[in-house]
């Protein structure tokens, strides 16, 4: 079975990522070294105030943060709503909603290579058998050639697709209906067919992997009257045979490591925002205590190789809610929790993509 | 002085339709000895120098520009006409399509209301006008007051904001049963193409009818540059095609000398595209959005010939807004709004001694809104205003006292309905003219008043709260106004106001998501301003004349929310801290010409003055030329406007650019 040769092939990475991290000796067999180089963090500013995307890099030797640093090798501005990047090979793909275009950059350089355009909004990327997958409320996902950086195979998929995941050769797509939407749509990574379109609970936004399964985060739905949810946006785990979705937890947005989610809950009617560390092996949870350190935050992200955990936060307006349109900060944590840096990123920090050499 | 009350008010009988009560009460208190002049000419210039009198003495701060000054200072639109006006700020999403609205001294635009041939537009979805619907060709004068204007024979509704822009149409000459027709064709660039009618003749001598219409196509394609960090490239404004038409059918009758009864059908149909912000790397609109409105209205008023006076007027109002985004054809996003309003007002005025004048009116409102948004509650509001008015005017001393009740009912068909809301709101005005020659006035006045939250701000799904209060307001202002004839052959007026605002509970949009927003009274803003008019009327020949008109401001808008915040006693958002505007204008027998210019200074796009989202001060400047041939009875007008002489490329609204130089030719023809 494809899943559990992929699931090995997981593990593998982990332990040895685990390893690099380790200072014992590790034998006469050199390991490859697995390392972070640093972590991207993409803001979306505030198309109504003004404020255009762009693209902070942290460097992980220096813990030094440099912000807006597309714009500033490149001279013009990243466009209007970033809103999700992810590092493949040597390249940064940078998805930016609301110019409908895929922004290629050097990883290391961060020079422009080629703005890729869609037919709709960019929404988010992942990466399967040495591709690049786009997801497009076109109600596409593009499949970019890496090395002509042309999309070299348009999927038809559900309506308004958002966040995926790739698992072994699959590419696992959340059709959010924007709103309404209840299923999710498989690909196959080498043919770039669709194998499947399956039901899910419903509005699911985003899809982690945790090296053994396949977790969905539904945003909830509303009560007709908008007075609260209906559904709780909650995280499901896809059992294998895609018919159950037993909850995890409830929560609004979702991170994965090996065998852990990392969720916070900020749920527009409850003022107290929670943090839960899932332990997917036995299914014990803890909650973390971080809002001392996060007034509203914004996404959550943890580092395979190191193991840490990142979360990226809005500051607060003069009115006591989270401010859209001012810089926000991102806190890096220790694998125990431990705050270890703060840095300001811009206006919005929506997502974070480590640049590390584990592929 | 008898006499000249007699000219006035003849004029108001003979000339305009009811519900125009711009002429002080001493002047309606002769209506009884009316007799028809037929010297039209005689009049205008008794009007213009009426007018003129009304701005110097008012106690409160007025503008008034007429159909003369459109053309005499080349100004070609509403937005033009109000960008001559000082303590305007004007928001301007580009284009002959885009929507245009005005805020002054610092209130929200929902704080000013446009009172259009007597009875106010509303629009109870976003509280606020959009001025692009209405065209400056039928247009014969546009004023502004802040505060309280002189007349106090207007409805309740009329005294309900902080400021007043009001819009009268021209209205059917009276003096003949023969047919008028005023016809005009207007061209521009990006394919501006704008023909208009007016028709009027009396059927009898106490009854008259007037039709016009008008229609505008516009490609509003125009080039703008694109500044991108360092890199500039040259663009084009995209799917902004419109296509609109209005149309106003009037009559006017007058069974006795003392009484009339006026009304009006209008309606008014846009469908346009959205071109929407720009971006950097796409062009790839497809919003389009169809906009309707129709209403009737009636007007009446009488008099006892004596000391009583009594109006009455209605109107029903329907709107409807269509949107449509062709990039989802799924049409999650289209969204569907229609508004209706139901309005009635009775007005009587008392005046018992020379010196005192009493008003009191009422009125009733009734406005609804359905959409076809998911979890619509279709809310709907009853609003019953009353107002009590003295005015007080002996020799040089004026005074104006105003009590103003608000009830406002407030609920929705299908679930919850905001609060209802009772609240008193007192203002007084005060001139004192201090010398006759050269004339100077001084005024001082106060104004406590609120709006109402809007129905968007109510209601909306994921982003309205129901648990709102109103928007508070307290206005000071202090001004002096003087003017010096200093020959025969010249003319300088200036005037100056200061003022002092104060914006409490203001209404703040706040975010529990990025999704699911809501509505708070939070905010506070103070304002500070100045502004500064000048005027110069100046013969320099036989038939020729120069004139200067200028006026700058200065506002301090603060935001005074929360000491402990980095945004306190930052200048809010879009408000500029200096606008102005000048034009020279010479007129004579051969080409009369106007040169005028506006500038803004910079703005933020955001409370925070977040880096990079200042928005740079402009300064435009525009040409106008035109001729007036007369062929025996008729005549034939020919303008050209170009506008954005320097071609500068400025933004109002953020990423939403304005047009580069433009050009405009029109053809008027007069029977």
């Amino acid at each position: 079975m494809k899943k559990n040769i992929f699931k090995s092939m997981l593990l593998a990475a982990f332990a040895m990522g685990i390893a690099a991290c380790s200072s014992d000796p590790v034998g006469p067999e050199p390991t490859p070294e697995y390392f972070s180089y640093g972590a991207f963090v993409v803001n979306s500013g505030n198309q109504t105030n003004k404020i255009n995307g762009t693209l902070d890099y942290i460097e992980f030797g220096s813990n030094t943060i440099i912000n807006n640093v597309f714009e500033k090798v490149n001279g013009r501005s990243l466009g209007i709503t970033a809103n999700d990047a992810f590092v493949y090979g040597s390249k940064l793909y940078i998805a930016v909603d609301s110019e409908q275009l895929v922004e290629v950059v050097d990883a290391k350089t961060l020079q422009s290579l080629k703005q890729i355009k869609l037919d709709g909004a960019a929404r988010h990327l992942t990466a399967c058998e040495g591709k690049m997958f786009v997801s497009s409320y076109s109600g596409d996902v593009c499949r970019i050639d890496t090395t002509s950086l042309t999309v070299d195979k348009t999927i038809k998929v559900g309506d308004y697709p958002e966040g995926m995941a790739t698992y072994g050769n699959l590419v696992f797509v959340t059709n959010s209906g924007y709103g309404s939407g209840h299923t999710f749509t498989v690909i196959d990574g080498t043919t770039g067919n669709v194998t499947g379109t399956h039901e899910c609970p419903t509005n699911p936004t985003d899809i982690v992997c945790d090296g053994n399964y396949l977790y969905l985060l539904t945003s909830g739905t509303y009560k007709a009257d908008w007075s609260g949810y209906e559904e709780d946006p909650a995280i499901y785990r896809i059992n294998p045979d895609y018919l159950d979705f037993p909850l995890v937890t409830k929560g609004t947005a979702v991170a994965s490591n090996f065998m852990k989610l990392y969720s916070f809950n900020a749920n527009y009617y409850n003022p107290d925002i929670t943090y839960r560390e899932t332990d997917t092996n036995s299914g014990m949870y803890k909650e973390l205590d971080l809002s001392k350190d996060i007034k509203y935050p914004c996404a959550i992200a943890a580092d395979p190789i190191t193991g840490h955990l990142w979360v990226s936060s809005y500051n607060l307006s003069e009115y006591g809610y989270a401010d859209y349109s001012a810089p926000g900060y991102i806190v890096e944590y220790d694998s125990n929790m431990n705050k270890l840096h703060e840095y300001n990123t811009g206006v919005g920090p929506i997502a974070i993509a480590f640049f590390n050499n584990l592929k | 002085m008898h006499q000249f009350f007699k000219v006035i008010l003849m004029q108001r009988v003979a000339l305009y339709l009811l519900g125009m009560f711009l002429y002080p009460v001493a002047a309606m208190a002769q209506q009884d000895t009316v007799t028809y002049l037929k010297d039209r000419l005689l009049q205008n210039i008794e009007v213009i120098g009426q007018r003129q009198q009304q701005r110097l003495s008012s106690a409160a701060p007025l503008q008034q520009l007429s159909y003369k000054d459109f053309k005499i200072q080349g100004i070609t639109d509403l937005s033009d006409a109000l960008h001559r006006l000082p303590g305007i700020t004007l928001r301007d999403y580009g284009g002959a399509g885009g929507m245009k609205t005005v805020s002054v001294r610092g209130f929200g635009a929902q704080h000013t209301s446009v009172i259009y041939d007597g009875i106010a537009l509303s629009d109870c979805q976003s509280g606020q006008i959009d001025l692009a619907r209405y065209s400056l060709d039928n247009v014969e004068s546009v004023s502004l007051v802040v505060g309280d204007q002189d007349e106090i024979f207007i409805p309740a509704r009329e005294v309900s904001t902080a400021a007043t822009l009001t819009i009268r149409t021209f209205q059917k000459p009276n003096d003949d049963l023969k047919p008028h027709l005023t016809a005009q064709m207007r061209v521009g660039s990006f394919g501006y193409t704008n023909p208009f009618f007016r028709f009027s003749k009396n059927l009898s001598n106490n009854f008259g009818i007037q039709a016009m219409g008008e229609y505008i196509y516009a490609d509003n394609d125009y080039p703008f540059k694109l500044q991108n960090v360092k890199v500039v490239t040259k663009e084009r404004r995209n799917n902004s095609r419109m296509n609109s038409g209005h149309g106003e059918l009037s009559f006017a009758w007058t069974p006795t000398a003392t009484s009339q009864l006026d009304g009006k059908v209008y309606y008014y149909d846009n469908d346009r595209q959205l071109p929407g912000l720009v971006h950097y790397y796409t062009n790839n609109s497809k919003e389009t959005e169809r906009d309707r409105n129709a209403f009737g209205q009636l007007a009446f008023k009488t008099s006892n010939r004596n000391n009583l006076w009594f109006s009455a007027k209605s109107k029903f109002n329907w709107a409807s807004s269509s949107y449509r985004d062709g990039s989802y054809p799924d049409g999650v996003k289209d969204q569907d709004y229609w508004q209706r309003e139901w309005y009635a007002t009775a007005s009587l005025l008392y005046r018992p001694i020379e010196s005192l004048s009493l008003n009191y009116s009422g009125d009733y409102t009734f406005n609804n809104l359905n959409s076809s948004e998911p979890g619509d509650v279709h809310p709907y509001r009853h609003s019953i205003l009353q107002s009590l008015t003295a005015k007080y005017q002996q020799d040089r001393f004026k005074m104006i006292v105003r009590g103003l009740y608000t009830i406002s009912l407030n609920d929705a068909k299908i679930g919850t309905g905001a609060h209802n809301v009772r609240r008193l709101s007192p203002s007084i005005s005060l001139s004192y003219q201090i010398s006759e020659q050269p004339s100077l006035h001084l005024r001082a006045s106060y104004k406590n008043i609120f709006r109402m939250p809007n129905f968007t701000e109510l209601y909306f799904r994921h982003y309205g709260s129901t648990d709102l209060s109103p928007e508070n307001t307290d206005q000071f202002n202090l001004g002096l106004t003087w003017q010096k004839s200093y020959s025969t052959k010249g003319k300088l007026t200036l005037t100056w106001d200061g003022y002092w605002n104060h914006i409490k509970d203001k209404i703040v949009a706040v975010p529990y998501n990025m999704f699911m927003w809501t509505n708070i009274n939070v905010g506070k803003v103070r304002v500070l301003g100045t502004d500064v008019t000048l005027s110069i009327e100046q013969e320099v020949g036989r038939k020729q004349a120069l004139r200067i008109d200028g006026n700058y401001t200065f506002q301090s808008v603060s935001n005074r929310t929360n000491p402990e915040a980095s945004t306190y006693g930052l200048q809010i958002a879009y408000t500029p801290e200096h606008t102005g505007a000048l034009s020279v204008s010479y007129e004579n027998p051969w080409v009369n010409v106007s040169a005028h210019g506006t500038g803004v200074s910079k703005r933020w796009a955001t409370n925070q003055h977040y880096d990079g989202t200042n928005i740079d001060g402009y300064l435009e400047f525009g040409l106008t030329a035109y001729r007036t041939f007369t062929i025996k009875n008729q005549k034939l007008e020919l303008r050209g406007d170009i506008k954005n002489l320097l071609n500068k490329q400025y933004e109002i609204v953020g990423h939403y650019p304005m047009p580069g130089r433009s050009w405009q030719l029109s053809i008027m023809w007069i029977i």
